[in-house]
Formats: C-alpha cells, sequence, structure tokens
C-alpha cells in the first residue's frame, strides 16, 4: 500500500482525528451508573459481545457492502445500504452518535487528488438529505477511496469504536492505561476474526438487547459525561 | 380478565372452514397458510374473505368492546411447530378497519431433527386502520431450530402495535439457551419507503452463548408503536409513562424505550419471569391505547 495513503488512514483513526467519537459512550455510562459494568471483566464482556452480536454482524457488514458498492462506483447501493442501517438503529441516541460521526468524517476526509471513487457524490447525497451518512457506510466509501483493503477497514472500524470504549472507561471506572492497553490487546483476535469473516453478501443483523437497554435509558439519566 | 356481559362473538360463518388438505394429512410436515381479508362495516370491522390450512385455525371474530375492533386468537391445534413445518399468514386490514391478532398460549417449537419451523406473517395495513398484534412469547424447546419472518406495511394514518417476544427456552425445567438455531427479522415500511427492521439470529453454545452479559434475564421482548400521524407532544407522553412503568419494575425488568426510525417508538424489554414480562406488557399496551385512541385493552380472556 502507498504509504501516503497508509498514513492518511491512520490519521482518520487518530483520537486526535475531530470525528467526535470522544462524547459517546454507547451506553456504557448508563450500564456503570447502574451497577452492571464495574471491574474491567464486566467492560471486557460488555465490548466483546458488541463486537460479536452488534458491530460486527451489523455496521461492519455495512460497512463491506458500502466498501463493495464503492467498488463498482455504485451510489444507490451505497445510500440503500445507509437506509437499511437507519432502519436496524432502533435507539435514537445510537443512531444520532453514528450519523454525527459519520458526517465528521465525510466533512474532515480529503479524497486523493486522482481519485475515481464516490466519495463526493455521497458526501452530496448526505449533504442533501438522501443519504443518513452513518459511520460505518462513510468509513466504507472514505477507505476504499483511499486505497485501504476491506479487512483491513473492518479492522480499523472496530479497532476505532475499541479505543473509543477504553476511552469513555477511563472517565467511568477505576481503569488506567496500562489495563486499558491490555483490553485493546485482547480485543485483537476478536477484531481480526471479524475483519476477516465479514462478507458484503451477509445480511445485517444485531443482537445486543442489553446494550441497546441501556442506550436506551442513557438519556434519564440525571447526570452524563457523555451524549449516548 | 373475563368478558365483559352483553357482548357476542360474530356468529357469522367463515368463507372457509379450517380442514386439513389431503396433501397435508399425507404429508409428514404441515404447510399451513392463512388468509385474511377485514373492512370496517356499519361500525365494526368485518372479515370479508378469510381461507385457512392446517394447522392454522382462524376463529370467527369476537367483539370484547364498543369500539367495533374485531378480535382473532390465532390458534394452532397441533400444540406447536416441529421441524419442517411452514406457517404463513397473510392478512389485509381495509382502511379504518382495526383487528388485535393474539394467540390463546405460547408458540411452542419443538426439538428439530433437520430442517427449521418457518413462520412467515406478511400485514398489510390500510390508511387510519389500526393493527394489533400481541401474540403470547414463543418458547423455543431444546434442539428447536426457529425461523419467523414478520412483515407490516402500513398506509397513512395506520397504527401498528406489535409485541414480539423469546423466551429462553422451558425456565420451570431449568432449560435455558439450548435451541439449536432462532432467526427473527420484524419488518415495518411505511408508503414514503422509511422503515425499521429488527433482525437476529441466534445460535447459543457454550462459546457463544445469546446473552453473556445477561443478569439472568430468561424472557426478551420487543414492542413497536408505529403511526405516522401522530404529534410528537403524543408520543412524548407515551414515553414518559412508559418510562415509569419501567422504572416501576426496576430489578425485575430491564427495560428502555426510544425513537426508531421511522414515527413511534421501541420498547426493549428483558425480565427474569413469564408473569413480569406480562404484567409490564400490560401495563405498557395499556398506555398506549389510551394514549394513542382513549380506549383500554379489550378483556381478552385465555385461559
Amino acid at each position: 500500500m502507498d504509504t501516503r495513503l497508509l498514513l492518511q488512514g491512520f490519521r482518520y483513526l487518530d483520537t486526535f482525528f475531530p470525528s467526535g467519537g470522544f462524547a459517546f459512550s454507547s451506553g456504557l455510562e448508563t450500564a456503570v451508573q447502574e451497577g452492571h459494568v464495574r471491574t474491567i471483566e464486566d467492560l471486557n464482556q460488555y465490548v466483546v459481545d458488541v463486537f460479536r452480536w452488534g458491530l460486527g454482524t451489523c455496521d461492519a457488514v455495512a460497512l463491506a457492502q458500502a466498501y463493495q458498492a464503492s467498488c463498482k462506483r455504485d451510489l444507490d447501493g451505497t445510500i440503500q445500504t445507509d437506509h437499511a442501517l437507519e432502519a436496524m438503529k432502533l435507539c435514537r441516541e445510537t443512531r444520532a452518535a453514528s450519523r454525527q460521526m459519520g458526517r465528521s468524517l465525510l466533512h474532515h476526509a480529503i479524497p486523493p487528488e486522482e481519485t475515481q471513487g464516490i466519495l463526493e457524490e455521497f458526501s452530496t447525497a448526505v449533504y442533501s438529505g438522501r443519504s443518513p451518512g452513518h459511520l460505518a457506510i462513510t468509513f466504507g466509501v472514505v477507505f476504499q477511496t483511499i486505497g485501504w483493503d476491506q479487512p483491513r477497514t473492518i479492522a480499523g472500524f472496530l479497532y476505532q469504536a475499541g479505543v473509543g470504549f477504553v476511552s469513555a472507561s477511563y472517565k467511568l471506572l477505576p481503569i488506567g492505561q496500562r489495563e486499558g492497553q491490555r483490553l485493546l490487546e485482547s480485543w485483537v483476535p476478536v477484531i481480526e476474526e471479524l475483519s476477516r469473516t465479514i462478507d458484503a453478501r451477509m445480511a445485517l443483523m444485531s443482537w445486543t438487547p442489553v446494550q441497546e437497554i441501556y442506550s436506551m435509558r442513557h438519556s434519564q439519566l440525571t447526570s452524563r459525561l457523555f451524549r449516548s | 380478565m373475563h368478558r365483559q356481559h352483553g357482548l357476542q362473538a360474530d356468529t357469522t360463518p367463515l368463507p372457509f372452514q379450517s380442514r386439513p388438505s389431503s396433501k397435508t394429512e399425507r404429508s409428514h410436515f404441515q404447510k399451513g397458510e392463512l388468509f385474511l381479508e377485514c373492512t370496517k362495516r356499519n361500525g365494526k370491522t368485518v372479515f370479508t374473505r378469510s381461507r385457512c390450512s392446517y394447522p392454522w385455525y382462524v376463529f370467527q371474530p369476537l367483539y370484547l368492546d364498543h369500539t367495533g375492533c374485531a378480535v382473532t386468537f390465532l390458534t394452532n391445534p397441533s400444540g406447536g411447530l416441529a421441524g419442517g413445518d411452514t406457517c404463513s399468514l397473510l392478512a389485509t386490514l381495509g382502511k379504518n378497519s382495526h383487528v388485535l391478532f393474539t394467540t390463546p398460549s405460547a408458540t411452542k417449537v419443538y426439538r428439530t431433527l433437520q430442517e427449521p419451523a418457518v413462520q412467515s406473517i406478511e400485514l398489510n395495513v390500510g390508511a387510519n386502520a389500526r393493527c394489533e398484534w400481541m401474540p403470547e412469547p414463543t418458547i423455543p424447546f431444546a434442539g428447536s431450530s426457529f425461523e419467523q419472518t414478520i412483515t407490516v406495511r402500513l398506509e397513512t394514518g395506520a397504527s401498528l402495535l406489535l409485541w414480539d417476544a423469546l423466551a429462553a427456552g422451558r425456565i420451570v425445567r431449568g432449560e435455558r439457551w439450548k435451541f439449536s438455531s432462532y432467526a427473527n427479522r420484524i419488518k415495518v415500511l411505511l408508503a414514503d419507503g422509511r422503515s425499521l427492521e429488527e433482525r437476529y439470529r441466534l445460535s447459543p453454545d457454550d462459546d457463544n452463548p445469546c446473552l453473556p452479559f445477561n443478569q439472568a434475564w430468561n424472557y426478551t421482548g420487543s414492542f413497536f408503536i408505529v403511526n405516522d400521524q401522530v404529534p410528537s407532544s403524543t408520543w412524548e407522553r407515551i414515553k414518559q409513562d412508559v418510562t415509569t412503568v419501567i422504572e416501576n419494575h426496576t430489578g425485575k425488568v430491564l427495560g428502555g424505550v426510544s425513537e426508531p426510525s421511522i414515527p413511534g417508538l421501541v420498547v426493549k424489554l428483558l425480565t427474569r419471569s413469564a408473569p413480569d414480562l406480562n404484567a409490564v406488557l400490560e401495563q405498557l399496551w395499556q398506555i398506549t391505547r389510551l394514549h394513542l385512541w382513549n380506549t383500554a385493552i379489550p378483556p381478552l380472556r385465555r385461559y
């Protein structure tokens, strides 16, 4: 891979990138406040469930579909997948978070000069309201445009989500940098497995009722550090 | 709950009676089909056309209150679904009609050797019609495989109250998450093309538990409330009341409510026991009916 494009992808994955991801906890804040996530083991289980039953089987599959549609310059297919993901996200806060981060990535992504992809057309569709602009879809289009392959794009997407959970947990739980790094390391095998096995022909599916309920309950918390 | 005095079941004979076809009698598998067309006539909803084949059995509509809502109990006299069974239901509700579909008991799915049991539900709801799909939970036995699809199409102003619940197994026998596979897809489409979807496939085993982060929850349910013409202030009031009901059952129920991608609300529940699930559902259903239609739940009598 061209080093310039590799570094461009790293920039989009970096916590320094203004995606706004730091503002969301995906229900973790509720789970902590209600006493269901107290330890590093609880946190690990919470996140691995999200990888295996939510992000991995729904968002990452949508990413793969958007990636493949982008390869074919199929804007309609990309928008269709974006709407399918919108329909699957039943919790308003989760949906809003995904859309906001997707739009931030679109706003700050700079396509290579020689690009032949659909990034600009997709961006126009999102800003005109034709497409919701979810993060997974934007990820697929942006990273396909800069030449990353699909498995690495999925791995990057899931890894970024994992970093978001660890970052949130530093504020919510008595967890230090060393434990956080160990957690990220422990999630590498599941991320690698999902990035290798996810196929654009799969159907979007999601089964994280506990995490979904915590996300739904988040708006009722009396004090909040995060927006979801 | 008891049926109110003075309210009678419609005794008009249905155009078709449930009768096993010669094919299904000979076949090892059951292939049931149920077609239903409903219209509002003289202030009450009537079944203008219906046809069903074993194992479905459709009763004549019951009128359990004064609203004209047709209540129908979907009955499977065979006692449950076995591998290879396919049951489909297609119902069309004419404009302004109101049908409440329910079941007399839980849907049991027996141990499956090869093919899954398949249930396919299609509900087409006309303008300003009201459709309530409120079955008892599905209980997948150990070793069972089940695939369910529920597709609902709503015309402008149509209302949908849809409940779908899953038991982890035969809880009193200590059987939890022992089924082979359980696939579920619920899709609700509006006339303008927008939709919501819940879709999952569970294949539990020791390395891949269904609810590892579970706090020993045994029942899960989703309650969808949809109407594209209801003002946002009404949804807000329903949401507040739903939240209060859930909070009043803290410890027994873990639940949440939120706005899906189409106008309405989605409520998700996890409970440890069936009575807790039913108690909360009944309150949520009551709240919803009162806010949307100013009518209470009809007095169903299942047992």
